[in-house]
């Protein structure tokens, strides 16, 4: 996965696999031991009155990794559990990530009460990146909660959700820090004006993100990007300096000469 | 005091006791226990010599005192000019009389010259306060009292071309004084309204019922007294009550803010210059109209500090509003006029529709000013028309003078009564607006809740989610879930059903969303009702989600009848659920088998389908497995498993049976019950039944309640 949201995501379960190997070599080596419940087994104890087996049960359905387990846990977070058994049983479904059809549940809970189920919801729909999850997770740029709103624009960002550009630059505009971020991961040379526009009306830290992730990628214009270093000259701060210092020791051997030229040379013209 | 003051307060003292000499030879002295009241001849002597002695009409004045340092004015209206300003150490309102201006001023009152502001006179207050004067071009006739009735002081001053007649001090209340026709109508006792010679001989007495006698004025050459409404004192006077006499109250009922009198209490001692008092204020003037009286323009006029509202006095009604900059802190009101002076100075002369005439600046800045005025003609071009009311009534309620909360609640309110989709509007907008302050918010949200009409406006407001991008506030759903029910508008279902899924809904609307539901009955909102119950039972610790979870059982069984079961079963029996939650999914349960079994025959045949419940036909498998599918698949063995129940060691009233079930043949894959001990008697009758197959053969997980 390798991506801070869908990381985010599997940290939430990263105790469910404490004690036994990842799901992959589960699935080739079997069984761990006896004392994992059958399947069948797992569907009784999800019925039990005692929260600690219907604990287990969810626990024991993430460490056997079946998909055969899906509609069990699907089907019992339907039905209603609590808080943390619920919050328990979505990081269980959310290593099913080879069955598409687990999104769905996801979906009907990234509009749950519980702000911390909306934010598990958003997380690992980015984590399946089921169909539903762009339109959710613009859905969800709105949501009044600031931790899921970022972890909406990042997924977006991350998903490469093109078409939820222009809600990233109003989210960008009410504070979603992260829809920085996205909108440098998204956005094409069309949208440079609207970006450049940000300089000197944002602080420099909370348009790093956006220039970051924009001067680092491949399929944006050699121009656009000297255009952005221009405009940073022409900013003059010590804060643009200094950034732009920092992104010419972070710049790949296979950046553009002219552009390393251009960032050099904004550095040495604005003073210190 | 000067020295010929002295000399003529000793002379008029003389006056005075002469005065009161004659008055008691001749058996007429005012206030006497012996005198006759409402003797008809004597009331009509009177009303000849009124008629026989108009009043002049009197120079327009403002008079009036500034905030410290403390000055007295006076500002001529017909000349748009001040007339005079000067240093006084002013306690309470001054007031034009004749042509003087009576100042009360610390331990004394002073009588300056209206047109010159030169003091004529300086009498001691003795610790009573002005309760009012009146005056014509010669006769002057002002009240001090200490208020109050039980041991109550008060002095009558005449004095008769600026040279004081009589000081009389009783030990009654007395009330404001009217001059006309060379006589001085005195109020007193609460009861009384004497006419007295200048020189204090009472000749006429009117004892009232029904009001108090608390303020005498005239207008139009007629007087008229009396404290919550006013009688005219004419030849049916002498009836003494509302029934007989002229008398007109006003029959508005509710208490208007801060509940300012109809006219001045005599038993209420005057308050200082600089109280709010004088910025909360009726005005009002009388009409005759042959045999009855009433208020001119059929208006009530009540100043609260910065709005003026042009109040319909026979009902709740308003006819207009009208906001100054600054507080206003003396109205007066003629036919189709009304004169308003600011505390900055600023004069506004407007018509009987609200509209400005006539703008001017008096040139000092008052804290109160009394306008003496008969009448106020101006031919300048009328203002812009006013707003259209419902439009004013909303700058009212959303005025943000904190003060006003107590008016601006008084405006909601009567924008309520306004039918126009516009006051919806209004109504919506002034209850979604937390900035707003909660009293004015709370009337408007009660409004709206009650809201028959508008139906539009109702639902593009239940069509708006709140969204933290957009800036969108979430609408009051709950008042606008009442206003749809009440106008049982079906085109609101869909929007709430949205509501009842966005999490941004506040969790205190959620109950009256849900009751509306309910009433609306519409069977689209069933399956959103029943997600709502199953993902939110076991996860309801605020006694609001409680309550809105309580709705919602009530709501799926009325919306579905029996097929609700399938869902309030589970949520019965859910150990997680919470307990009032349980509780009421059992007994909806409990009525919806009742209802089911009287459906049935006595005979003992099957019942006959319900007319809203058609007859199944073939549609291949279920998508999935329900309470229904298990409880027919359970039918042959009912009777057992009724018996596993009896006989149980732990002798359950009810049992909990889970079944995990392949979709794809229709086997039991497992089997549990609580209590376990069951397990044994039950598992073997279970397993012997065939389920259902379903659509997609996934597992299924069902949980069924066993009954003894």
């Amino acid at each position: 996965m390798g991506r801070a949201t869908t990381a985010a995501a599997l940290a939430l379960v990263a105790t469910l696999f404490a004690a036994g190997p990842v799901r992959a070599e589960r699935r080739r080596a079997g069984p761990v031991n006896t004392a994992q419940p059958t399947l069948e087994e797992i569907a009784v104890m999800q019925s039990s009155s005692k929260a600690s087996e219907v604990r287990a049960a969810i626990e024991a359905a993430a460490r056997l990794g079946s998909p055969d387990v899906i509609p069990i846990l699907e089907e019992r977070m339907r039905a209603g559990l609590p808080p943390a058994l619920l919050e328990a049983a979505m990081d269980s479904l959310v290593l099913m990530l080879a069955d598409p059809g687990v999104a769905n549940v996801f979906v009907s809970l990234a509009t749950h009460r519980r702000s911390s189920v909306r934010l598990r919801a958003v997380q690992a729909l980015v984590a399946l990146r089921g169909k539903s999850a762009e339109r959710v997770l613009t859905r969800a740029l709105g949501d009044s909660t600031p931790a899921v709103r970022e972890a909406a624009a990042e997924g977006l960002g991350e998903m490469g959700a093109k078409a939820a550009l222009d809600t990233l630059f109003k989210a960008f505009d009410h504070g979603v820090l992260l829809a920085g971020k996205a909108i440098g991961q998204l956005a094409n040379d069309a949208a440079l004006p609207r970006i450049l526009a940000y300089l000197g009306r944002v602080p420099m830290p909370g348009l790093t993100p956006m220039f970051d992730a924009l001067l680092l990628r491949r399929d944006v214009s050699e121009a656009t990007k000297l255009q952005i270093v221009v405009r940073l000259q022409e900013l003059a701060t010590a804060e643009a300096r200094g950034y732009l210092e920092g992104l010419l020791a972070r710049l790949p051997p296979s950046a553009p000469p002219r552009l390393r030229r251009a960032i050099e040379d904004a550095v040495v013209r604005i003073a210190q | 005091m000067s020295e010929n003051l002295t000399i003529s307060r000793c002379l008029t003292m003389s006056v005075a006791v002469c005065a009161f000499a004659l008055s008691a030879c001749a058996s007429s002295l005012a206030f006497s226990s012996s005198f006759a009241d409402n003797r008809p001849a004597d009331v009509n002597a009177v009303l000849q010599r009124l008629q026989a002695q108009p009043r002049a009409e009197q120079r327009a004045v403002v008079v009036g005192s500034t905030a410290a340092p403390t000055h007295v004015f006076a500002f001529d209206l017909s000349a748009n000019k001040l007339l005079w300003k000067q240093p006084a150490a002013v306690t309470t309102a001054p007031i034009a009389a004749g042509n003087f201006v009576v100042t009360p001023e610390a331990g004394h009152i002073s009588i300056r010259d209206l047109d010159t502001g030169r003091v004529r006179l300086e009498i001691p207050d003795d610790g009573m306060g002005l309760m009012g004067a009146d005056g014509d071009d010669h006769l002057l006739a002002l009240v001090l009292s200490t208020g109050g009735s039980m041991g109550a002081r008060s002095k009558l001053v005449v004095l008769r071309d600026g040279q004081e007649i009589l000081s009389q001090a009783v030990d009654h209340p007395l009330g404001g004084p009217a001059v006309l026709g060379g006589l001085v109508f005195l109020p007193w006792n609460r009861i009384y309204l004497s006419v007295l010679e200048p020189t204090g001989t009472e000749i006429v007495r009117v004892r009232v019922r029904d009001d108090v006698a608390s303020q005498a004025l005239v207008r139009d050459n007629t007087v008229f007294f009396g404290s919550a409404g006013i009688f005219r004192f004419d030849d049916k006077i002498t009836a003494g009550g509302r029934e007989g006499a002229t008398y007109y109250r006003m029959k508005r009922e509710e208490r208007l803010p801060a509940n300012p009198g109809f006219l001045r209490s005599s038993s209420e001692p005057p308050m200082p210059a600089t109280s709010a008092v004088h910025r909360v204020s009726l005005s009002w003037s009388p009409s005759s109209q042959g045999d009855r009286i009433g208020l001119a323009d059929d208006n009530l006029y009540l100043a609260f500090y910065r709005q003026i509202y042009a109040l319909d006095p026979s009902g709740p009604g308003v006819r207009w509003i009208y906001q100054t900059v600054h507080d206003a802190v003396g109205v007066k009101a003629l036919p189709n006029t009304v004169l308003i002076a600011d505390e900055q100075g600023a004069l506004t002369v407007l018509d009987g529709q609200g509209r400005v005439r006539f703008t001017s600046k008096l040139g000092v800045k008052p804290v109160v000013a009394h306008f003496r005025v008969d009448s106020f003609e101006n031919s300048s071009k009328a203002g812009d028309e006013p707003a259209p009311l419902s439009v004013q009534l909303v700058d009212a309620a959303l005025n943000p003078d904190t003060r006003l909360v107590p008016m601006r609640a008084m405006a909601v309110t009567m924008l309520a009564a306004l039918e126009d989709e516009t006051a919806t509007s209004a109504l919506i907008e002034i209850c979604q607006d937390h900035a707003t302050p909660e009293r004015v918010r709370t009337v408007a949200c009660v409004a709206l809740s009650k809201r028959t009409n508008g139906g539009e406006a109702v639902i593009a407001a239940l069509s708006r989610h709140a969204n933290y991008v957009t800036g969108t506030k979430a609408p009051p759903v709950g008042p606008l879930s009442q206003a749809a029910l009440k106008t049982g508008d079906a085109r609101a279902v869909p929007h709430l059903i949205a509501h009842l899924q966005d999490p941004e809904t506040p969790i205190e609307e959620l109950s009256p969303l849900l009751i509306a539901l309910k009433g609306l009955a519409d069977a689209s909102a069933a399956e959103p009702i029943a997600d709502f119950l199953r993902l939110y039972h076991a996860d309801a610790e605020d006694e609001r989600m409680q309550d809105a979870l309580l709705i919602a059982v009530q709501t799926l069984a009325k919306v579905q009848g029996p097929k609700a079961a399938a869902v309030l079963e589970p949520v019965a029996n859910d150990p997680f659920g919470q307990a009032k939650v349980r509780a009421e999914a059992a007994r909806m349960l409990a009525s919806l088998t009742l209802i089911e079994e009287a459906k049935a025959p006595a005979d003992g045949t099957p019942p006959k389908p319900v007319a809203a419940d058609p007859p199944a036909v073939a549609e291949g498998p279920p998508e999935r497995l329900t309470l229904e599918h298990v409880k027919t698949a359970l039918k042959p063995v009912e009777d057992k498993l009724s018996m596993c129940v009896r006989n149980d060691s732990k002798r359950p009233s009810t049992a909990r049976l889970t079944l995990v079930i392949d979709g794809h043949t229709g086997d039991v894959m497992a089997v549990q019950t609580l209590p376990e001990s069951l397990l044994a008697c039950v598992q073997p009758l279970v397993l012997s039944m065939p389920f259902p197959t379903t659509r997609f053969g996934k597992r299924e997980t069902v949980n069924y309640t066993l009954t003894r």
